[in-house]
């Protein structure tokens, strides 16, 4: 017994070591956002030797959504009981995954995948959706993506790959300006401001194909637009009328309308998942701060009044968190406004700037740019236990969006 | 216990002098995709704007002149012929379509940018075929998005100041870039300064 203790800790060192290096704007993530994640689930990983891709993206997958403290046991080790184990094993057409849980333990999956040659990453993250979904209910956003600006050289172009990190594509290439790119509700296109004809034009790129079109090129800034959560809509800040303010697109009728009629500068529009409000920025106290404005009624609310900058407010799609970015001393941390208590908490800390926040599906993680020493990385964040995962090694990263 | 604590500082440490073991993408990895080069379709609809009827003379009216006056805000119009606008060429352009300058999360006109937009009016009132762009620009504090409509802040209070001098609306458009090309690259307060900015384009 205590051999195999020692052996099982010696296993995990290796995750351990992944963890401290990863670690760096470890939060100090207050009470009533931490106790929402219950302790790590000890699972048990039995895999092939000879997949050395699938088994690590797979154990990262399950270590990264939260819910498991893994550790791999040797192939022929008998399955310890009250331990979850996940055996993944080559078959004759493929791999066989197995996963066995519970006391007395019983199979919650037993299926067989091909394997194409080239797919290794793909199979593990399905794998890993399938047995974090299996056991915990949750949806998981392991075959999620990830968009992004990446600087290039002056130019700014768009990007996408795996939440991880991983299969980095660019999706523009023509040298000028392409910002803040936005997934629509089904995830199959990206909305963002182009500057390819010089003028700011709202464009919509269509992933499967690679089809552009333009949605909105109104005079003056054509900027920040977001998706309603039908998709039939778009909320976005135009200077059209003389002042940088907010409009509603609907984009079946291409009508537009008219929210914010202020003279101060507002932006940075997104929809809250019941579709009838909105967050936003306004400078109309002086600096930045967000609102909420309520669509039937145009009531406004202010939401943040703690420091002078606090902008690009993002909502999670359950609707529980509104996150954002604020300016605290000489730098930016990542705040999250529990929208059920008012109370808003500071969730990452450590040396370097984080910004513009933005939710995965889950409604529990969240992607961020930190910028230390003028190098801006994608990071992932855990918003319940505070731990972050560096996805980007090569900077000039800036405004993702993740679904 | 405390074998196995020392064990995981060694680790640990281990892990801290190799730097970070995570294995990501390399730029070797990445596969560069032709660009969205779909078909364009036309906007939806970006209706023209009610603007204000713009007499013929390229002068501001009265009313438009109260309008900035009052620091209410001036509808734009579509650009004509975007693709012309140019920096300014001649010894004389450049003379008169000076950068002007702004203060951190400021788009108020200084007294330094009046000068230089005074003088911007005098050109434009002697030569009433130019309409120009002024183009605003923010420093790299802040996020993108809120700098995006910063700088075009900055571009629609120069457009309102030369409107109060008695230009047309309508000769003068804005755009803003945001952040995104600052005029020193250096992380100093003399370049943040310097790039808080609006600068001119001239379309004939």
């Amino acid at each position: 017994m205590k051999n195999m203790k020692r052996a099982a800790s010696l296993l995990i060192l290796p995750l351990f070591f992944l963890l401290s290096a990863a670690g760096v704007g470890r939060g100090q993530v207050s009470l009533d956002i931490t106790r929402q994640a219950p302790p790590r689930l000890p699972v048990g990983l039995i895999l092939p030797e000879s997949l050395a891709e699938f088994n690590r993206v797979l154990e990262q997958d399950l270590r990264w959504s939260g819910f498991f403290e893994t550790r791999r046991l040797p192939a022929g080790s008998d399955w310890p009981a009250g331990l979850s184990v996940l055996r993944v094993a080559a078959a004759e057409s493929g791999l066989r995954v197995m996963l066995v849980a519970g006391t007395p333990p019983v199979a919650r999956l037993d299926r067989t995948y091909r394997l194409a040659a080239s797919d290794e990453r793909a199979l593990a993250h399905r794998v890993a959706r399938e047995v974090i979904e299996e056991l915990t209910g949750q949806s998981a956003v392991t075959e999620s993506r990830i968009a992004a600006v990446r600087q290039e050289g002056k130019a700014r172009e768009l990007v996408i790959m795996d939440y991880d990190g991983a299969n980095r594509k660019f999706l523009t290439s023509n040298g000028t300006l392409n910002l803040s790119p936005r997934f629509s509700p089904d995830g199959r296109s990206l909305i963002y401001t182009s500057f390819a004809d010089y003028w700011p034009a709202i464009r919509r790129l269509t992933l499967a194909g690679g089809r552009v079109e333009k949605l909105a090129a109104y005079p003056g800034l054509n900027s920040a637009a977001a998706f309603s959560p039908d998709g039939r809509r778009l909320v976005l800040a135009l200077s059209k009328d003389g002042n940088p303010d907010l409009y509603l697109l609907d984009l079946a009728g291409g009508g537009l309308k008219r929210l914010t009629n202020h003279p101060a500068n507002d932006t940075s529009p997104v929809f809250f998942p019941d579709g009838k409000r909105l967050a936003f920025v306004s400078d109309r106290a002086g600096g930045p701060q967000i609102y909420r404005l309520e669509l039937d009624s145009g009531r406004t609310e202010r939401l943040t009044f703690e420091g002078g900058y606090n902008t690009s407010p993002d909502i999670s799609p359950d609707g529980r968190f509104l996150a954002y970015t604020s300016r605290q001393g000489g730098q930016f941390e990542i705040r999250i406004l529990v929208l059920e208590s008012g109370r808003h908490h500071t969730v990452t800390s450590g040396a370097g700037s984080k910004e513009d926040p933005a939710f995965a599906s889950n409604s529990r993680h969240l992607v961020f740019v930190h910028t230390a020493k003028y190098r801006s990385e994608l990071r992932l964040l855990d918003i319940f236990t505070g731990e972050d995962y560096k996805i980007t090694e090569d900077g000039g990263y800036r405004t993702p969006d993740w679904r | 216990m405390r074998k196995w604590m020392m064990v995981l500082g060694m680790v640990v440490l281990a892990g801290i002098l190799a730097g970070c073991a995570c294995k990501v993408p390399s730029q070797k990895q990445i596969t560069s995709v032709p660009p969205s080069t779909g078909t364009e379709v036309k906007p939806a609809a970006p209706g023209t704007p009610s603007t204000p009827v713009v007499p013929e003379v390229g002068r501001a009216t009265p009313q438009e002149e109260r309008i900035a006056m009052a620091g209410g805000d001036i509808p734009l119009k579509s650009p004509t012929v975007p693709e012309n606008a140019r920096p300014p060429r001649t010894e004389i352009e450049k003379q008169v379509f000076q950068i002007i300058h702004f203060d951190f999360d400021k788009s108020d006109i200084r007294p330094d940018a009046q000068k230089i937009l005074e003088g911007v009016a005098d050109y434009l009132k002697k030569n009433p075929s130019v309409k120009i762009v002024v183009e605003g620009h923010c420093d790299e504090a802040g996020t993108e998005e809120y700098n995006l409509a910063l700088g075009e802040r900055r571009a629609l209070a120069a457009r309102r100041y030369l409107v109060t001098l008695g230009i047309a609306p309508d000769r003068v458009t804005t755009l803003s870039f945001g952040e995104s090309w600052p005029f020193d690259p250096e992380h100093n307060e003399k370049a943040w300064a310097l790039n808080r900015r609006g600068e001119f384009k001239i379309v004939e």
